[in-house]
């Protein structure tokens, strides 16, 4: 069994995240974005033309940015071995997180109303370093639910002291 | 006790002492040090027996605690009123109301001291059967324990003004947030100290056969404690010139000073701020580096440093998590190097807390603190990792591909696996080696940038817990990082497994978890300190510390 950074390993079943966690960081990224779109239409309507030059680079980042986010979320994968579980993510910044159930102090669920709608949540693993906590997002709510409790289910019983 | 009424909220129910604790704190008889029933026998009592009673805190920490600006601040607004109350000349405020004005006044001081005693009489601690416990609070009443075995450290601060009355505070770290520490202020200083040993010893493993007899001929045997080493205040002095903020103050110095004689006043809001800032962090290096003294006992080590404010701290040696030892580089010439170690639930505090073991040492003292240390620290890969320029028997290197991003370095970045440990060392004028136990990493991450994927490079990262030591395997090509973090996972599994089964444990001053951990313990809330924080999500979080 190797794991490996990105691609498929042999041996290990990688668990994509659900595509629509794209839809959903679209929307977030949208709902921040079209209110600064609006504010430099306005200033170049208004004020200046000038304006359309910001008003062009926003939209052209906010054009890259939807079309990373499909990347991005395509990134993130897991898989859960007898000992860890393992989250890969990123693209441009690839990176793997190997995490011990038996280093597990205890996982929790979020869900934004955003996911909500689409029937999502986030399962995130706190070890006792808070600052690299493992973090699987885009699940199904079913199987982020059935995956907390596996984790905390594992976590008991392979638990090792600090 | 009747001051607070109830003797305490129920325990939480992981804070009962089941027969699950063989490990803790289990005094092997004697323990002629502190001489009080130790309350270390958890098993089958009930809580009360074999503890102690409350105690109550210093009859000035009141004043200590802020009272004297309290009172100052009282009599300022008091003041103030009399004028109003009485008229307005500023000569004679009470206008001859003389008798008026004492008794308002005594009435108000009266008060103060009053409500002073009652704040005084409402807080006390007391060692329990498994935890320290402290009360606090008139109208919103506080209880907060920390169990003994989640103790991570035991510091003992003394602040100027306690210190012209010979006080002392005792702080106790504990796992958990900076909110799990609880500070047992003020004490006198004798007390203070018994304290601090009594604690530590409670939060300590069984005693060890060395403190029991069969000593070093150097200890005496009431002092388990001996120095190891001592910073002498020219090596402070040098140490802190030495420095990177030296620098930036030999560049602005002469530039303010410049601005100020020529009047061209246009630079000083710029560099005054930058100059102000690294003489305030010298000097903070100094006041915190003076009269640094290291104590090695059998199970913990302990740090005394300060210059106005004297600090203590006691680290347990089981507690410790990751070190570094490092070498800025302008101290290359004078071989000085530095230890730093990650201790869990310590988190450090900007200022205040000094994660050094030593801050600036000499090789023989580095070393000499490594071997108290113990055998899992004190591995001849270290002194292999700080001295070796190039290539070195022990050391993975990394691939010529990593010259472009390291071009000074990359001949020393490199890790080595011993069987216990995983070392990492790099630097180049400045060295550094970090060594991150197995059986301590929490996690493990691999990553890749851009850069480093054109080159075909990865890096790997042994997760240590939160402190400034941050362990890390640089560049290494894509193929062995994947080698590396498959081994490391295999052996940190193997070490944990080893801890939790006494059985298979490879040393035996290592802590050992009960063979059946979750059997009838209750899951521990990793924040247990206190029975107010732990009910919501005691049922998902874990962390027995073994």
């Amino acid at each position: 069994m190797s794991v490996t950074l990105y691609g498929e390993s042999p041996g290990i079943l990688w668990q994509p995240v659900s595509p629509r966690l794209a839809v959903a960081r679209r929307v977030g990224t949208l709902a921040g974005a079209v209110p600064t779109l609006a504010a430099a239409a306005v200033v170049a309507v208004l004020w200046t033309r000038w304006a359309w030059i910001a008003f062009g680079l926003l939209a052209l980042g906010l054009v890259i940015e939807l079309a990373i986010i499909g990347r991005q979320v395509s990134a993130i994968s897991y898989a859960e071995l007898p000992d860890e579980i393992i989250i890969r993510r990123g693209r441009l910044m690839r990176r793997l997180d190997s995490i011990p159930y038996g280093r597990l102090q205890y996982a929790d669920m979020q869900s934004g109303p955003m996911e909500r709608r689409l029937g999502l949540a986030s399962v995130t693993i706190h070890t006792a370093n808070p600052a690299t906590s493992g973090n699987v997002p885009g699940l199904p709510l079913a199987e982020a639910e059935a995956l907390r409790e596996r984790l905390t289910a594992r976590g008991e019983a392979q638990r090792a002291g600090l | 006790m009747s001051l607070t009424g109830p003797d305490g909220p129920p325990p939480a129910v992981g804070d009962q002492p089941t027969g699950a604790q063989p490990a803790v704190g289990q005094p092997t008889g004697a323990q002629p040090a502190v001489g009080q029933p130790t309350g270390a026998q958890p098993v089958d009592q009930q809580p009360g027996d074999q503890q102690r009673e409350w105690q109550r805190f210093h009859p000035l920490t009141p004043l200590l605690r802020g009272g004297v600006v309290a009172l100052g601040v009282l009599g300022y607004v008091i003041s103030g009123q009399l004028n109003r109350i009485f008229g307005a000349d500023p000569d004679d405020p009470t206008q001859g109301h003389w008798g008026i004005a004492a008794v308002v006044l005594a009435v108000v001081v009266l008060g103060v001291i009053g409500f002073s005693a009652i704040a005084w009489r409402a807080a006390s601690y007391r060692l329990g059967t498994t935890t320290v416990e402290l009360r606090t609070g008139v109208v919103a009443k506080q209880h907060r324990q920390v169990r003994y075995d989640r103790i991570q450290a035991v510091d003992i601060s003394r602040p100027l003004l306690a210190q012209l009355f010979g006080l002392s505070s005792v702080r106790v770290e504990a796992a958990g947030g900076s909110d799990s520490n609880i500070e047992l202020a003020y004490l006198p200083k004798g007390e203070a100290d018994a304290l601090r040993a009594d604690l530590t010893r409670r939060a300590g493993q069984a005693p060890s056969p060395t403190e029991n007899g069969t000593q070093d001929t150097e200890e005496a045997p009431a002092t388990p404690e001996r120095l190891i080493a001592a910073i002498p205040a020219g090596r402070v002095w040098l140490a802190t010139a030495m420095s990177f903020n030296s620098a930036v103050l030999i560049l602005t110095i002469p530039l303010l000073l410049g601005a100020l004689v020529t009047g061209n006043l246009g630079l000083v809001p710029v560099v005054g701020p930058i100059a102000l800032g690294s003489a305030g962090a010298q000097f903070g290096r100094l006041s915190s580096w003076m009269n640094f003294r290291v104590e090695a006992g059998s199970q913990a080590i302990r740090v005394r440093h300060g210059l106005t404010e004297q600090r203590t701290s006691t680290i347990p040696l089981h507690r410790i998590q990751a070190v570094e030892i490092s070498q800025p580089a302008l101290w290359r010439a004078l071989e000085w190097w530095r230890i730093r170690v990650n201790v869990a639930g310590v988190h450090g505090e900007p200022g205040k807390q000094e994660d050094a073991l030593i801050p600036v040492g000499t090789r023989e003292e580095v070393l000499t603190i490594l071997a108290a240390m113990g055998p899992r620290w004190s591995l001849p890969e270290v002194v292999e990792g700080l001295d070796a320029p190039g290539p070195s028997p022990s050391f993975v290197g990394v691939p010529p591909a990593a010259r472009w991003l390291d071009p000074l370095s990359w001949k020393r970045i490199g890790y080595a696996e011993t069987p216990t440990a995983l070392l990492s060392r790099g630097g180049w004028l400045g060295r550094n080696v970090t060594l991150v136990p197995y059986a301590r990493m929490q996690s493990l991450v691999l990553e890749q940038g851009p850069i480093e994927r054109r080159l075909g490079l990865a890096g790997v990262r042994p997760i240590s817990t939160h402190g400034s030591v941050r362990p890390v395997v640089r560049h290494l090509s894509l193929a062995s990082a994947n080698t590396l973090l498959v081994a490391t996972a295999d052996r940190a599994r193997a070490a944990r497994r080893a801890e939790a089964d006494p059985t298979l444990v490879v040393e035996p001053t290592e802590p050992t978890s009960p063979q059946t951990p979750t059997a009838e313990q209750p899951a521990l809330p990793f924040r247990d300190h206190g029975v107010d924080l732990s009910a919501p999500t005691s049922g998902q979080q874990d962390g027995e510390t073994a």
